[in-house]
């Protein structure tokens, strides 16, 4: 059937060429507007859409997009001297906030006014019960002395205070307010005492205005969106737009800013798809037609191949919009990769035509004999691999069924292309000829085969036991090595390389110990935030949560905590503040002052031995540290503090305590009236926190419902921000399984990923299974006899396994784009032996000469121009891209090279057993 | 007449059965009580002094060594412990008592002795992944714990016993549960899992280059793994003496301050 419908074809295609084209013109009209529309719905970054919609963390996921303001957050970062970024910070701040068609709002601080009012309901019982003597006296020396007092009864209260990374980060804040305190109080005894006692007042209670790292040198902004990370446009405009606010204003005030997280990778990768898509594909058919031209030594019939090509891609592309609507991180590589599957059936029908044309036959005779002799293992081929990537359906993640479904049926489209597409320009190129060149004698075409093929094939045939031995402990030792392969989990390392967000990311991470990649639980009442918040802080895997229990505190904590703060405000409120600073206020004053040293430089040494670098550096920027020449980790940590400090030994701490001493008595008026005004501005400010009033959802300020009320009113939401890196497989791991067990309607990132990795591994295994099993089928419906449907089956086995260890003797590890290549190789591989056996059947079962230098040539050649077409892919900025396609290129040689070892000495094999069993006269050998 | 005791094997088997010397016979397997005695007789010596190193993994990911000198009297009753290096906390000590039930720390930059609150027995000691009731000794095991022998089990080629510890409640141990595997030829534990409250194997102890040191079998490598928070901290025993008798004063507040 498939003999009369190939010569059908032919035969069609030589008399009516013109009737052809016209055909090919109004399919490729059509399929070009749907290509269009394609184009239009832009590409998906988001590992989100690959997953199945109806995974429970999926559902989550996107109902938190839906239900939440602000759960889609750019991060801007500045880094620079402390002055510059505040000056920086005050000048783009206004300007995004205006932003309002995609900015809600900019976070950078705790929320001041909230705070201001009710700071000591939001303290812990235990924590205020502690502390309240901070609270009781406006006075420098009264508030200095609580203040040690707070410090030591709260150090020996809690060692645990600085034991883990929340409550470093506390201890970082705290010790910061301190470090202003301190600069203004040196400020004050400068004699630029305006604003001064104020100002360290300020810092006191609401710390330092911004959020910054613990050198101050680095700075973080939230900028909070109106859009979620599956709005494309806005996901390319908003970062544009606030990228040319941002750097003008950077290079003004000597910081160097930026944008990163979530949409900002996700706009990077669109970008460097978007521009890998177009150069990758070009520089595939760039390579793959020089490729052509070299190995056929012809310079139009390559052209036409690639002409025939475009066709083909622009089908697939156009029929992909109705099955896909929009492409993915992988499905928009489907050009390049088309043109490495799809040049193959070109050049089986180019080799077949040019010999029949070598011999002298006429154009229907040569076509309708490349059409039948090479038609059959193109359409068996392009169905083997079309099956091997449309078993990918059956996967549960939808980036794997799409991938399955897009190739596959692209495939089959370029196939179609190319049976009518090629002839017809075959035959018109013939046809201009004998126009242009009546009196000249045609050009024929030359017939190049590679007889060392053969003559290898042959060789290894005749000495099959050998040959045999040697394959099976060459492909075992690969086998080996490729089960030792791993997989890579870090995300990050399919990125495009170079970016600057990804890199202001880990800067991000290192200063404030924030991965914005953060898993997320809702909950669907109060009272289950407050459950949920307290099992999750108690999980080993994470460092900080962050919810709204942190500023709505339970209804019975609440009522406890009234009458301590009652009392606090009471005490305050009675609190007299001394006009002036006496001399024996001033010993008194030194003395606290010294003993505050004492005080950080222990709390230093705890944080030192407790391995809380952040800690013991800001801790250092007061008191100083003791310097370690000896030690080069010493050396190396002691070397942070150099941009802040001329002399590591000397913290502004101990210089004030210095100062105090040396200035003696002179100081007195200036610290007068420093502690004038630090009173002035403390009491009515500790008055104004110890507020009674009962917090409800509705007295949270916006921004803060924002992000963790529910639009509803009736959904909360809890960040967990992991402790360790969560791209350590470990890791991830880890912080899946403990979220998972706090609550399964767990989301974010990590828990997206992990599934999806777990479901591209599930699916990658399902669909070799079924790929394998079904192709099999195929190979006995085709061959009609299992040994060669063996015969072609196992060099792609063999295939695999090489290109495994391979992988991993070159110290690859398996990532997640990269397991996207197995099933492509198993579609790819199995091409090569279906076009030997089939040349087989043509030639007979032992002209293995015969049958490696005609068709081992054709299979060599469309090996070289796939691994061309999917090396190109190498040069892709998106990582895993660049992976995938190294990949994809050690996998088709890998899988010629079995091809070409294995069959002869599977076939010498086989005719050794059939002649040792008597079996039917063997065929004459050609040698 | 034939004489039949009613075998149907012949009588030389059960006479020779009879003749197999007592030690040829599996060895009889000790109770979990007299495993647990025998180790507390090697780990809990009198006294001891020693210099070791310990390695924990800092916040910032990166790996710090610390050298320190430790003294413990009274079956570790009583321990003091002061930092050598680096240089940042040279001079640095802790002095533990009542099995650590009382903990003051020494800081030599500020010269001031502080008291740590008595619930830190339970938290983690400076950094690492023992806590500070972890270091106490002392019968905590023979008195908080149920012993029972769990039998023969093989570990890095050594024939070894599994002995489990369940917690008594009344007695508040540390652990609900811990499993100690130690070696058949000492009584020297050469892993002890302690367990969380979900059953879960919290963090292992594994004890290794297990030298003999003034007739007393002695681990020189010890590594705590904290297997729900991934990290571990090493100590390595630079040298030991249990032939030491502490000066009288020894473990006191004011030695801290040395």
């Amino acid at each position: 059937m498939r003999d009369r419908l190939l010569t059908a074809v032919a035969t069609y295609v030589v008399k009516r060429p013109w009737w052809t084209v016209l055909w090919i013109l109004c399919i490729t009209i059509v399929l070009g507007y749907m290509m269009g529309r394609l184009f239009q719905a832009g590409v998906s970054t988001e590992y989100a859409d690959m997953m199945p919609q109806d995974d429970p963390s999926i559902i989550e996921f996107n109902t938190i997009m839906e239900e939440y303001n602000a759960t889609s957050t750019l991060y801007m970062v500045a880094e620079g001297d402390d002055q510059a970024l505040r000056a920086f910070a005050d000048e783009v701040i206004p300007q995004i906030e205006d932003m309002e068609q995609y900015v809600t709002d900019v976070i950078y601080q705790a929320p001041r006014d909230f705070i201001a009012e009710h700071a000591l309901m939001l303290m812990k019982t235990s924590d205020l019960e502690n502390s309240r003597t901070l609270f009781e006296d406006p006075n420098l020396v009264g508030f200095l002395t609580n203040l040690n007092d707070s410090f030591e009864k709260e150090y020996i209260q809690s060692e645990e205070k600085i034991s883990n990374l929340e409550q470093e980060q506390g201890a970082v804040r705290f010790l910061d307010g301190i470090q202003t305190w301190v600069d203004e109080f040196d400020n004050a005894l400068e004699g630029q005492v305006e604003d001064a006692g104020a100002a360290a007042s300020e810092a006191i209670l609401f710390g330092s205005g911004y959020n910054q790292s613990w050198d101050r040198r680095m700075m973080i902004f939230k900028v909070m969106t109106t859009f979620t990370i599956y709005d494309l446009g806005p996901m390319i405009d908003c970062p544009n737009a606030i990228d040319a606010i941002i750097l003008p204003a950077a290079e003004k005030h000597g910081v160097d800013a930026g944008l990163t997280g979530s949409i900002i990778l996700g706009r990077d990768k669109m970008e460097a798809i978007s521009t890998d898509m177009i150069v990758i594909t070009l520089l595939a058919i760039v390579g793959v037609l020089i490729l052509f031209m070299v190995a056929f030594r012809m310079i139009v019939a390559p052209f036409l191949a690639i002409i025939t090509l475009i066709f083909g891609v622009v089908w697939a592309m156009g029929l992909a919009w109705p099955l896909v609507g929009q492409l993915n991180i992988l499905t928009a590589m489907m050009g390049a990769m088309l043109v490495g599957l799809g040049i193959d059936f070109s050049i089986h029908i180019i080799a077949v035509y040019t010999e029949w044309r070598a011999r002298g036959e006429d154009v229907l005779t040569a076509m309708t004999g490349a059409m039948t002799r090479s038609g059959k293992g193109i359409i068996t081929g392009a169905f083997t691999t079309a099956i091997a990537f449309m078993t990918l359906i059956f996967g549960k993640t939808d980036g794997m069924r799409q991938f399955g479904l897009v190739l596959g049926v692209g495939l089959l489209l370029t196939m179609v292309a190319t049976l009518s597409i090629l002839p017809t320009l075959l035959v018109l190129r013939e046809r201009f000829w004998e126009r242009i060149r009546k009196e000249a004698k045609p050009k024929l075409p030359r017939d190049i085969s590679y007889r060392f093929l053969g003559s290898s094939a042959q060789w290894l045939s005749q000495r099959w036991i050998f040959s045999l031995v040697a394959v099976v402990i060459v492909v075992g030792f690969f086998a080996y090595r490729g089960f030792q392969l791993e997989m890579d989990y870090d995300s990050r390392n399919l990125l495009p390389k170079g970016l600057k967000s990804l890199e202001l990311q880990d800067k991000m991470i290192e200063a404030f110990d924030m991965d914005p990649d953060n898993a997320m639980l809702t909950a669907t009442s109060l009272e289950e935030a407050y459950t949920l918040t307290e099992a999750t802080k108690d999980a080993s895997t994470v460092g900080v949560v962050s919810s709204i229990v942190d500023l709505l505190p339970p209804k019975g904590e609440q009522e406890q905590r009234k009458a301590l703060v009652a009392d606090v405000r009471r005490t305050m409120a009675r609190a007299q503040i001394s006009p002036t600073i006496t001399r024996a206020d001033l010993d008194r004053l030194k003395a606290e002052v010294e003993r505050l040293e004492d005080n950080v430089m222990e709390i230093q040494s705890m944080a030192f031995i407790g391995g809380q670098d952040k800690v013991y550096l800001k801790a250092g920027l007061l008191v100083g540290v003791v310097p370690d020449e000896e030690d080069p980790s010493m050396v190396a940590l002691h070397e942070r503090l150099n941009p802040n400090m001329p002399d590591i030994t000397q913290g502004t701490l101990s210089a004030l305590r210095e100062r105090l001493n040396s200035d003696g008595i002179r100081s007195l008026s200036n610290v007068s009236r420093f502690h004038r005004d630090f009173a002035a501005a403390f009491k009515p400010a500790v008055v104004g926190m110890a507020n009674t009033e009962t917090l409800t959802v509705e007295s949270l300020p916006p921004e803060i419902r924002d992000q963790y009320v529910g639009k509803s009113g009736q959904h909360f939401l809890i960040y967990v921000f992991a402790r360790e890196n969560i791209w350590n497989r470990q890791n991830m791991a880890r912080l899946v399984n403990e979220m998972q067990k706090v609550s399964p309607r767990a989301t974010g990132m990590p828990i997206i990923y992990h599934a999806l990795l777990r479901g591209i591994t599930a699916d990658g295994r399902l669909a070799m299974q079924i790929a394998l099993g079904l192709i099999f089928l195929l190979l006995l419906a085709d061959f009609k006899n299992v040994w060669k449907a063996l015969l072609a089956i196992v060099p792609l086995i063999f295939g695999v396994l090489l290109m495994l260890g391979v992988m991993h003797l070159s110290g690859m590890m398996l990532t997640l784009v990269g397991f996207y290549a197995v099933p492509i190789i198993i579609g790819i591989g199995i091409d090569d032996g279906v076009h030997i056996i089939h040349r087989y059947n043509v030639e007979g079962s032992r002209k293995h000469t015969a049958v490696f230098s005609s068709t081992g040539r054709a299979i060599l050649l469309t090996s070289l121009t796939t691994m061309l077409a999917f090396g190109s892919l190498w040069f892709a900025r998106f990582s895993g891209l660049s992976d995938l396609g190294i990949v994809l290129l050690i996998g088709v040689g890998a899988c010629f090279v079995a091809t070409v070892l294995v069959i002869p000495v599977l076939a010498g094999l086989g005719h050794g057993i059939a002649d040792r069993r008597g079996g039917a006269a063997p065929e004459t050998s050609e040698e | 007449m034939k004489f039949n005791l009613g075998l149907k094997r012949p009588f030389i088997i059960y006479l020779a059965a009879l003749l197999v010397p007592i030690n040829w016979l599996p060895a009889q397997q000790p109770t979990g009580q007299e495993i647990l005695d025998r180790i507390n007789e090697i780990t809990n010596v009198t006294n001891s002094s020693s210099v070791m190193t310990q390695t924990i993994k800092t916040s910032s990911g990166q790996l710090r060594t610390f050298e320190l000198e430790s003294y413990s009297a009274n079956k570790g009753e009583k321990t003091l412990m002061r930092y050598r290096k680096p240089s940042s906390v040279k001079g640095q000590a802790f002095l533990m008592l009542n099995h650590a039930d009382d903990i003051w720390t020494y800081f030599p930059r500020t010269k001031r002795v502080r008291k740590l609150a008595s619930h830190a027995k339970k938290q983690s000691a400076q950094g690492s992944d023992f806590t500070y009731e972890d270091m106490g000794g002392g019968d905590t095991w023979k008195e908080e714990f149920e012993p029972t022998n769990l039998g023969e089990v093989e570990l890095e080629g050594q024939s070894c016993w599994k002995l489990q510890l369940d917690g008594i409640p009344e007695k508040e141990p540390p652990y609900p549960k811990m499993t100690i595997i130690v070696r058949q030829e000492d009584y020297h534990p050469l892993q002890v899992d302690y367990y969380s409250d979900r059953e879960d194997v919290m963090k292992s102890l594994y004890m290794g280059d297990i030298q003999e040191v003034d007739g007393i079998p002695t681990a020189m490598k010890l590594t705590m793994r904290n297997h729900d928070k991934a990290t571990e901290t090493k100590m390595e025993v630079l040298s030991i003496t249990y032939d030491w008798e502490p000066p009288k004063g020894f473990f006191s507040e004011r030695n801290l301050k040395k």
